[in-house]
């Protein structure tokens, strides 16, 4: 299966990095873990959310990565060169992609719900699930939204960056508009809910599924977007 | 290949009438002798590093020409026919002879100076084994 | 059906035509030497036909069909520059070729890399500017393709890798079924295989014919024509 096997390569590709980052963020949850102790409450957890934020920055470094670097080796000659029409080749980079925000997730969220019931003894929640949905949704949106605005800019001969740029502002606040739009709409989606028992106090939140059904549908609304560019635009 | 014996094709000649030529002269030499299998397209194209349509063409004006024929998968063959190869012989020897006179005037020498020339230049270079009148 | 029929092409990079309206075609089974000074148009049109670059204008068919995906499958191209992957493997990326294309022969792949003296386990990044420029022919020629589009085989590479490049040209074709369109600024090691030149000059075209017989009415080598119309 050809779609596979250029995903593997892919995978290949980004192997080192993709365990460098992943042993990154383990070391460092596991030095919290073992510092919890001697810190103030919550500082644990709250540290741990960091490394979600340095993920997603690293989510958007790694979409624009994906089809830069085909560039800047040359190799897009070979990969434009093979049998292959855009959506096959869009469709491996973003399912490694997937993969690498899947396994981050896991492991961020999980060390991250570790930390917070050693550091805030006793607490009981039901918000695993909602949050591995969102971090996932968020970490493949803004992957996927980086190569699509880095594929755009490579289909330009001239100011790339600039334009780049530009496209980048101008969709970025399209789709915050969009996405208010569509709150009536995602409103009539279910919701989790969400229940957490700390000390004595409960408190309970609606956690509504569009905050991770949309970025997902974002996405492959991008997907479909950077295929089209790279199966009709993308020359060499 | 030794017996095709062609050493370095000129460039800014056909090559195809060159691949002949030299087959020409292997069979005239003896090398090549009448019912002979001569080398595949591609042996020869391998061995000269040139196109093997090129040897191809020229295999097939040779056929046309009647000094080869095909046995259909076994390849190309030098003819039988003694006539062809006394007239193939007479065909080369002409040319050489037209070649030869052709630089001579253009240089403007005199036949007996260059007939001295030629014996003293075989009998020097260890030509006199052949046979020279 | 003519294997590649391309007819008044124009390639605009913003203000500067790099190729501007080219018509010629090509039989099936043939080789046909482009030849130029660099700049003169062949690596555009060469892309172009492998379906790296879309034309500005005019008309490209392979087969009778617009350069895409399903050319792909039948054309084998060879780019002049290191395109392959630094961190794979020689041997990887044969492997990987492989499993793109039905026309792949593993037994001309086993031949070529015995031949050119290729070493498998070498990452592509460890490699000598010989062995990156034989790797990259292996890999075009590993294909029982239909059509051979390479630019530049011979260009940046040591003598005798030269020669065996030219070697495993000759060895490697099979005419009739397969034609062969090599780009080259080296006329005079490849011309011996061109059977149909093209010169190329600034993206058109100045001479063409069959290579013998421009020899023949010219009575020069097609090396000493390219040295008359370039010089």
């Amino acid at each position: 299966m050809k779609i596979l096997r250029l995903y593997i390569k892919e995978l290949r590709e980004n192997y080192n990095w993709m365990l460098f980052s992943l042993l990154a963020v383990i070391a460092f949850d596991i030095f919290l873990l073992v510092r919890i102790p001697s810190m103030q409450k919550g500082s644990a957890t709250a540290l741990s959310l960091l490394t979600f934020v340095v993920l997603l920055v690293l989510m958007f470094v790694k979409g624009y990565r994906i089809i830069k670097r085909e560039w800047d080796w040359n190799t897009k000659e070979f990969l434009l060169s093979l049998p292959l029409n855009g959506f096959e080749i869009g469709l491996a980079k973003t399912l490694e992609l997937i993969t690498e925000a899947t396994l981050y997730t896991l492991v961020a969220t999980g060390l991250f719900l570790l930390i917070l019931s050693r550091d805030l003894n006793g607490i009981k929640h039901n918000f695993a699930l909602p949050l591995f949905l969102i971090v996932f949704s968020y970490f493949v949106f803004t992957g996927v939204y980086a190569i699509s605005i880095e594929t755009f800019s490579l289909t330009l001969r001239k100011w790339r960056k600039t334009i780049g740029f530009i496209v980048f502002v101008i969709l970025t606040y399209g789709l915050a508009k969009l996405t208010n739009l569509l709150k009536p709409v995602m409103g009539k989606l279910p919701s989790f809910e969400v229940t957490i028992e700390y000390m004595g106090q409960i408190t309970s939140q609606h956690i509504n599924m569009g905050s991770f059904i949309l970025p997902l549908i974002y996405t492959v609304l991008l997907y479909i977007c950077l295929s089209l560019l790279i199966d009709k635009k993308m020359e060499v | 290949m030794t017996l095709i014996q062609f050493k370095k094709f000129d460039e800014s000649k056909p090559i195809y009438l060159q691949v002949m030529e030299a087959i020409k002269k292997a069979i005239i030499r003896g090398d090549l002798k009448p019912g002979d299998k001569i080398p595949s397209v591609r042996e020869l194209a391998q061995e000269l590093r040139i196109n093997p349509n090129t040897v191809q063409k020229a295999y097939q004006e040779l056929e046309r020409e009647g000094i080869t024929f095909t046995r259909r998968g076994q390849g190309n063959f030098v003819t039988e026919d003694q006539d062809k190869i006394t007239s193939l012989k007479q065909e080369i020897l002409e040319k050489i002879v037209r070649d030869f006179i052709n630089e001579l005037d253009s240089v403007n020498l005199n036949l007996e100076d260059i007939m001295d020339k030629i014996k003293e230049y075989m009998e020097n270079e260890g030509h006199s084994s052949r046979k020279f009148r | 059906m003519k294997a590649i029929v391309v007819e008044n092409l124009g390639k605009r990079f913003g203000t500067l035509w790099a190729v501007r309206d080219l018509t010629f075609y090509i039989d099936e089974g043939k080789i046909l030497g482009i030849c130029g000074p660099n700049g003169s148009g062949k690596s555009t049109l060469l892309k172009i036909l492998a379906g790296l670059l879309r034309p500005t204008r005019g008309m490209v068919k392979i087969y009778g069909e617009n350069p895409g995906k399903h050319t792909k499958r039948v054309v084998s191209y060879m780019s002049e520059i290191d395109y392959l992957y630094p961190w794979m493997k020689a041997g990887e990326i044969l492997d990987f070729a492989a499993s793109f294309y039905e026309d792949w022969d593993e037994q001309r792949r086993k031949d070529l890399v015995n031949f050119l003296k290729i070493e498998e386990d070498k990452k592509i990044r460890e490699l000598s500017r010989g062995m990156r420029g034989r790797l990259k022919i292996a890999l075009a020629l590993s294909r029982r393709a239909k059509i051979y589009l390479l630019d530049e085989p011979l260009s940046g590479i040591d003598p005798s890798s030269r020669a065996k490049i030219l070697d495993a040209l000759v060895r490697e074709y099979r005419g009739q079924e397969e034609s062969m369109i090599i780009s080259t600024h080296l006329v005079r090691e490849a011309e011996p295989l061109f059977e149909e030149v093209i010169f190329l000059k600034e993206g058109e075209i100045i001479l063409r014919g069959d290579a013998d017989e421009l020899r023949k009415s010219h009575g020069k080598s097609i090396t000493e024509i390219f040295l008359e119309y370039f010089i």
